[in-house]
């Protein structure tokens, strides 16, 4: 098997590990090329989510590419210091996934999907409705 | 790993997708997963009780096309490497039947996914699945939520700026927000800079002008600058900053959202 890891897995793992896990959003702007495209219903779903979690911690589980589409499947660890989906923080740690997908262009993401998984983060806070 | 193969891995997904997701046919099951199939998705509460991989499937899904009967789940890229297979795909249904119970209301509701499938030989053997099933979950009441009531589209942007960027109600997003809206150039990383950097953040609207399907909504963004933003080192001052963004509103959700504000004024703002 091969070792090389290619440019655009590169561009993504920085993405995740700068910009994401380094909390260095005034960053993000550097990896995006102009009017770049964000697949927003998912993308503010996990990242409203994550801000309810603002010391998360993603760790890489899988990267896979094939031509000008890299995506990233993490799991991540966070605080619930800020309110979620109508439950008050409760300053327990959860732990959850999050994929990402990006379409790179010249060394730049041209276009972002991103999806988390809700529920399993919504059990672990002990949600109403959700036993 | 030759691409003949990945080929014919996506091949399989597609299959399973076509023959069991949107032609609800029971027998592909067995031909398309294994019986040891692992799945890393925690399942919504609906579905805990069942062993929703292999056998549990034929019994859910039944039930499920009967209250979605217009269910319909597209693939909208596929990608493999190795033995992975990742699909972007979204969904679409109009409760149409009786689901768990609950009568017809003819809502729409629908979700993106990312899905990540590891094929060996004919069938998938395991999946990892990240998707929005928020308006899902509303539907069958397992997430409370107001009740959605047809809205022209300034109350749509007006509801989506206040209670999506201002409260923070990931819950809205379902309501608001059409499953494939794009947002052009801002991206929602912005908006997790925006809530880092402002961690008090408050959002008020100023002004909503609505021209057809159109709406440009000014905003007051307020918030104690608590970390760097837009290069400006945390100051630790109460901060205003003006935006002004551009949606398209389609049947009562937003379809597609672009920032107008310039940059550099914004952090002009905060300097001064």
């Amino acid at each position: 098997m091969t070792t090389t890891v290619s440019q655009n897995k590169l561009v993504a793992q920085r993405f995740l590990e700068d910009v994401l896990n380094g909390k260095r959003y005034d960053d993000a702007g550097g990896f995006f090329s102009e009017d770049a495209q964000d697949h927003f219903t998912g993308s503010a779903t996990a990242l409203l989510t994550l801000s309810a979690f603002p010391d998360y911690q993603l760790s890489l589980e899988h990267m896979i590419e094939e031509g000008d589409l890299v995506t990233v499947l993490a799991t991540f660890t966070g605080t619930h210091k800020h309110r979620f989906m109508g439950i008050a923080p409760t300053q327990k740690g959860v732990t959850g996934r999050v994929a990402f997908s990006f379409r790179m262009a010249e060394g730049r993401i041209a276009e972002t999907w991103t999806e988390i998984e809700p529920w399993g983060l919504l059990q672990q806070l002990g949600a109403p409705g959700l036993n | 790993m030759p691409t003949a193969v990945m080929q014919h891995n996506k091949h399989i997904v597609q299959r399973w997708i076509d023959e069991v997701f949107n032609a609800g046919n029971l027998t592909s099951v067995d031909e398309l997963k294994v019986s040891s199939y692992l799945d890393w998705t925690p399942l919504p509460s609906p579905y805990q009780e069942v062993d929703l991989p292999v056998s549990g499937i034929k019994d859910a899904l039944p039930e499920w096309l009967s209250g979605l009967p217009d269910f319909e789940f597209s693939a909208d890229r596929m990608t493999a490497e190795d033995d992975f297979v990742v699909c972007l795909g979204h969904w679409r249904a109009h409760h149409q039947g009786v689901y768990k119970g609950l009568a017809p209301t003819d809502q729409l509701i629908g979700g993106t996914r990312i899905d990540i499938f590891r094929v060996a030989g004919d069938k998938m053997v395991e999946h990892w699945g990240c998707g929005n099933e928020l308006g899902f979950l509303q539907l069958i009441g397992t997430l409370e939520h107001e009740q959605a009531e047809a809205i022209g589209p300034g109350d749509v942007v007006r509801q989506f700026v206040e209670r999506v960027l201002g409260e923070r109600d990931v819950s809205a997003i379902a309501q608001l927000l059409d499953a494939q809206a794009v947002d052009h150039g801002g991206s929602a990383i912005g908006l997790l800079g925006l809530l880092h950097s402002f961690p008090d953040l408050e959002v008020s609207v100023d002004e909503v002008a609505v021209t057809g399907d159109v709406v440009e909504v000014s905003t007051t963004v307020s918030g104690t600058h608590g970390a760097t933003y837009m290069g400006v080192a945390a100051t630790g001052r109460r901060v205003r900053v003006s935006r002004r963004d551009r949606y398209v509103v389609r049947e009562g959700r937003i379809v597609e959202c672009r920032r107008l504000s310039d940059d550099a004024a914004i952090a002009e703002q905060m300097q001064a």
